[in-house]
């Protein structure tokens, strides 16, 4: 019965991501829609974790013991939710143990105050910066990019990662690639990942262009892409001219035409989730 | 700045007398063997074998850092790629070195190598911004 209750929610995690790939948002940049994407993109990372993790606990917690048509099966659901919650543990437990070190290599670099913002300097001639850390993470910059950008274009790229920074996307992100991780076997986790991404640098440009010109951010963006110092194999995957719109494109598009998206996941969001509880619900009826 | 170049060292770390000859010859651009002993030697307090030079050069070539050009009767080398381009490839791999231990889900970046683009698509989007920029201007 418990092993059945694993299948299900297999099938059923295998379900909800297929069914989210037929049921895709529409690409395109207006405010509904984006907010729309940004939560249904969440949901269906998440929500296949969440189950599995509920399920686990619940037929944990009913223990291997228990009235069953084989004994054996409950020897093995056992077996299947430790193996899964300890996976989930150790992925954790990986992800914490690489963020503190990377906090502990940036930590080596000076901290000063760049236009009003506190940052760490990389000695560094390329051109980068970058939110780094978890719920208050450091801003970074390399001297290249405080060497290239002048003022007004260096307050923009400062106002984006200011952006990351309220909205705590490194702390939250932290959890989703978790999820991410642990889902890597099923369908569409890639594109729900990188689609999300796509939606926090939009949300951290939109936030920007609320304080600074979002002209001058997007000039900004097309520069620090644009300066040489881009990995090679990154250019010799060019896109062909029928290609879908590329991240940066959608970016600029999303700068340009003026919808400044806060993308909330809210309680609309939660509610939407809700239903990853119903494992639990079962252990009370358990003899 | 300077682009990256077309060709890559195998090897960009060099020991201290690699490091030492590289910059004789990034100095004196051309140079034959004997101009980066004579050229060491120039310190009275140096001692170096002439067979250590041959070695070491011997050893960048391997590496990727240099050409030698074996068609006159005394070899004649030269460096592969600039002064300036060698140290954009180990800027380059020292950031990719600090990126590669952490991931996008904690670092944030301003932009990153997934927004890097097709030149033409570049020119597109630069373009595209310098329209609405005009346009703008012809409104105020």
């Amino acid at each position: 019965m418990h092993l059945l209750m694993i299948l299900m929610a297999l099938a059923i995690a295998l379900g909800f991501r297929q069914g989210n790939l037929n049921g895709q948002p529409s690409p395109g940049l207006s405010l509904s829609n984006l907010e729309q994407r940004w939560r249904s993109q969440i949901v269906a990372l998440v929500a296949p974790v969440l189950l599995l993790l509920t399920t686990a606990i619940a037929v944990l917690s009913m223990g291997a013991q228990g009235q069953m048509v084989w004994q054996g099966t409950g020897l093995a659901s056992y077996v299947i939710s430790w193996l899964f919650l300890l996976t989930a543990l150790g992925c954790l437990l990986h992800q914490g143990l690489k963020l503190r070190r990377t906090l502990a290599q940036l930590r080596q670099h000076p901290k000063t105050e760049v236009l009003g913002y506190p940052c760490r300097i990389l000695d560094d001639t390329a051109l980068f910066s970058a939110q780094v850390g978890g719920w208050n993470p450091e801003l970074t910059i390399t001297q290249g990019l405080l060497d290239h950008l002048d003022g007004d274009r260096l307050a923009a790229v400062l106002a984006h990662e200011e952006g990351h920074r309220v909205y705590r996307d490194t702390f939250w992100f932290f959890w989703l690639g978790i999820c991410y991780r642990l889902t890597l076997w099923l369908p569409q986790s890639d594109l729900l990942w990188q689609d999300l991404l796509l939606l926090r640098e939009i949300r951290a440009d939109a936030w920007a262009a609320q304080q600074i010109d979002e002209l001058l951010l997007a000039e900004s963006l097309l520069d620090v892409v644009r300066a040489p110092l881009r990995s090679t194999a990154s250019f010799e995957a060019a896109f062909s001219c029928t290609a879908p719109p590329s991240r940066l494109e959608q970016r600029i598009e999303a700068l340009l035409c003026g919808t400044h998206p806060g993308l909330r996941f809210g309680w609309q969001g939660v509610l939407q989730l809700a239903w990853v509880l119903l494992p639990l619900t079962i252990i009370p009826f358990h003899h | 700045m300077v682009p990256l170049p077309d060709h890559r060292p195998q090897n960009l770390s060099l020991g201290p007398l690699e490091a030492e000859i590289l910059d004789i010859i990034y100095d004196l651009e051309e140079v034959t063997v004997k101009d980066v002993h004579d050229r060491i030697l120039a310190d009275p307090d140096r001692e170096l074998a002439y067979a250590s030079v041959t070695t070491v050069m011997r050893r960048l070539t391997q590496k990727g850092w240099l050409d030698c050009d074996k068609t006159d009767r005394a070899f004649r080398w030269r460096p592969r790629i600039s002064r300036e381009q060698a140290q954009m490839l180990k800027s380059h791999d020292r950031l990719k070195h600090f990126l590669a231990v952490s991931s996008p889900d904690v670092v944030a970046a301003f932009a990153d190598s997934l927004d890097v683009d097709s030149l033409e698509r570049l020119d597109a989007i630069a373009q595209r911004i310098q329209a609405v920029r005009r346009q703008r201007e012809e409104q105020s």
